[in-house]
């Protein structure tokens, strides 16, 4: 879209004013503590696009490239980043939820009810957390789908698939303790369900597992609190952690998985006619494609 | 056609006051192996920003809006001693409780998911090769060893379900004389303090152990040498039909469990539902 013309009289005004917006933004970013926070330029060339990977603590944790196939919308579906960003949330939401909820079996119930009447977007939270606790379960599932219909699970991703299996039961186990909070029947079905199966365990630790889940030989008050206490720190707890070792994996073993490339053998290092190495382009595509030949003298 | 030319050019320049020699030739993989080079990889910002911010205004607007428009559930107050008909388990769990209908408890809620659990960590360490990762299904006949395992599974578990509808907890063992009166050991435990031996009878070891157990590794046997037979698969392949009758189960017990589950955990349609069914 054009813009029409600047009528005569407003263009020295207008312009004075871009300038002084301009001097008035320098001087921010000129400021020592822009300089402190932002310690690079803005990214728009490629070294500082380098540089903003590195000095940002939040943008480390990404490499400064990434393979396009990374990118392809439908290569991951974005699943895995979903999950996380569902966990950001859940955290985010559940702390403010923690604000309004009293775990005690007489009081738990009507917080509930207080949240859909007596407090400010009470329901809206408590919805939103419900709702991304549901999503996080199925694009965890959906997650775990797709990289082993792509073949993510393989080598040198082999420990980081198993990793990703335990945070699927860890994310199973989130839900479920949360699930229980509400103190209703829903919650009743699921925690009486629950723990038989846990007491379904062979011999003394089925009664031991029983115990541990419910805190007594019927669920009630006991088992509230403690499924309160799995839900706020430990399972969070273990969560942040292995999350961290799941990214950090992903970062170790190379990026995303993706197809190897016809470069695996397009590009070798060989010594130089000139004495020291070069890399060298070898025009075969094939992986299995022979290195070349060392020249046949090499100078002193 | 002009002969290519290779272009060459030093890694290390050379220091004229140093000699140098070749140690040692040795075959490997370059540096830059599997890293992508500059034009299959994108500098992150701002390509990967973009995306990654996009997506989560996308999530957030997304939960916000659903947030809006349905309330989370809260039923009556908690009381165990009057549980809900059908009182059923989270979604996510409701495969293992539709499994619970059909088997032993034990076996349904620890064995099978152990054995799976299991199964899927010790996956990477099964099949190693790495030359088609990152292809969907791999290959051609990856594809389609995942529809016909779908098929394969919705079609037997489809059957099995209805089966056992009219013979469950092993109902039809009844037509077998004697085998309620047969008690065999299973394990021990303590009685005031001395151990003793548990036993059941002979119907329930039957119902809640041998047939589902001959029944879900017969099936699985089955995927697995008609898969053998039909496409001649390699590792990989051998392992999508395995995860596949895995996923589908997982998820179509879950559907069975939620919309097919009335009064009693009995079937029943979905527009036959008695109220608060669905835990949602």
């Amino acid at each position: 879209m054009m813009l029409p013309p600047i009528p005569g009289p407003l263009r020295a005004p207008l312009d004075k004013a871009i300038e002084v917006n301009k001097a008035v933004l320098d001087l921010i970013r000129q400021s020592p503590p822009w300089k402190s926070i932002f310690r690079n330029p803005y990214p728009n060339t490629d070294e500082n696009r380098a540089l903003v990977m590195f000095n940002s603590f939040f943008l480390h944790i990404m490499p400064v490239k990434v393979k396009r196939n990374t990118l392809k919308w439908n290569y991951t579906f974005g699943m895995g980043l979903l999950t996380f960003y569902l966990f950001v949330l859940l955290t985010i939401t559940g702390v403010f939820l923690m604000f309004l909820y009293v775990p005690a079996a007489g009081q738990a119930y009507t917080d509930m009810q207080r949240l859909g009447t007596n407090v400010a977007y009470g329901q809206l939270l408590r919805n939103s957390h419900r709702w991304a606790a549901h999503l996080m379960v199925l694009f965890v599932f959906f997650h775990m789908c797709r990289v082993f219909y792509t073949g993510g699970y393989k080598p040198p991703r082999d420990f980081n698939w198993v990793v990703g299996v335990i945070l699927f039961v860890l994310t199973l186990l989130l839900s479920f303790t949360g699930y229980i909070l509400t103190w209703d029947q829903l919650a009743a079905s699921a925690i009486t369900v629950g723990a038989n199966i846990g007491a379904a365990s062979p011999m003394y630790i089925g009664g031991l597992m029983k115990a541990f889940i419910l805190g007594a030989d019927d669920p009630g008050p006991p088992t509230l609190i403690r499924v309160y206490a799995f839900h706020v720190i430990l399972l969070p707890f273990a969560v942040f952690t292995m999350v961290g070792v799941h990214f950090w994996r992903i970062r170790k073993d190379g990026g995303l998985s993706a197809p190897a490339t016809g470069r695996k053998a397009r590009q070798v290092i060989v010594p130089s006619t000139r004495g020291g190495f070069s890399v060298k382009d070898v025009p075969a595509v094939s992986p299995e494609a022979p290195l070349p030949a060392p020249p046949e003298e090499v100078r002193r | 056609m002009a002969k290519e030319e290779t272009v060459v050019q030093d890694i290390n320049p050379k220091d004229p006051n140093k000699t140098y020699g070749l140690m040692e030739l040795m075959k490997g993989r370059a540096p830059l192996v599997d890293k992508g080079g500059p034009e299959e990889s994108l500098f992150s910002w701002p390509h990967l920003m973009l995306w990654i911010t996009v997506v989560f205004l996308g999530l957030l607007v997304v939960l916000v809006g659903i947030s809006w428009i349905f309330d989370a559930p809260l039923r009556e107050p908690f009381d165990v001693d009057v549980p809900e008909n059908p009182a059923k388990a989270p979604w996510y769990f409701l495969n293992l409780q539709e499994l619970l209908l059909h088997m032993d408890k034990s076996l349904a809620g620890v064995l099978v998911p152990t054995v799976v659990l299991g199964a899927l960590m010790a996956l990477p360490y099964i099949d190693r090769n790495t030359r088609d990762t990152g292809i969907w299904y791999g290959t051609k006949k990856g594809l389609q060893i995942t529809l016909f395992t779908t098929v394969y599974t919705l079609g037997w578990i489809t059957v099995g379900v209805l089966f056992d509808e009219t013979n469950i907890y092993g109902g039809f063992l009844r037509l077998l004389p004697g085998l309620q009166h047969i008690t065999v050991p299973t394990g021990v435990h303590l009685v005031a303090g001395d151990l003793a031996l548990y036993k059941v009878s002979l119907a329930t070891v039957v119902a809640g152990w041998l047939l589902p157990v001959v029944i879900m590794v017969g099936l699985t046997g089955l995927l697995v040498a008609i898969v053998e037979v039909r496409w001649r698969p390699n590792i990989r392949e051998r392992a999508i039909a395995l995860f596949t009758g895995f996923a589908v189960a997982y998820l179509y017990l879950i559907v069975i469990s939620m919309f097919f589950r009335g009064l009693g955990m009995h079937l029943t349609w979905p527009w036959d539902l008695p109220p608060n069914a669905i835990p949602f």
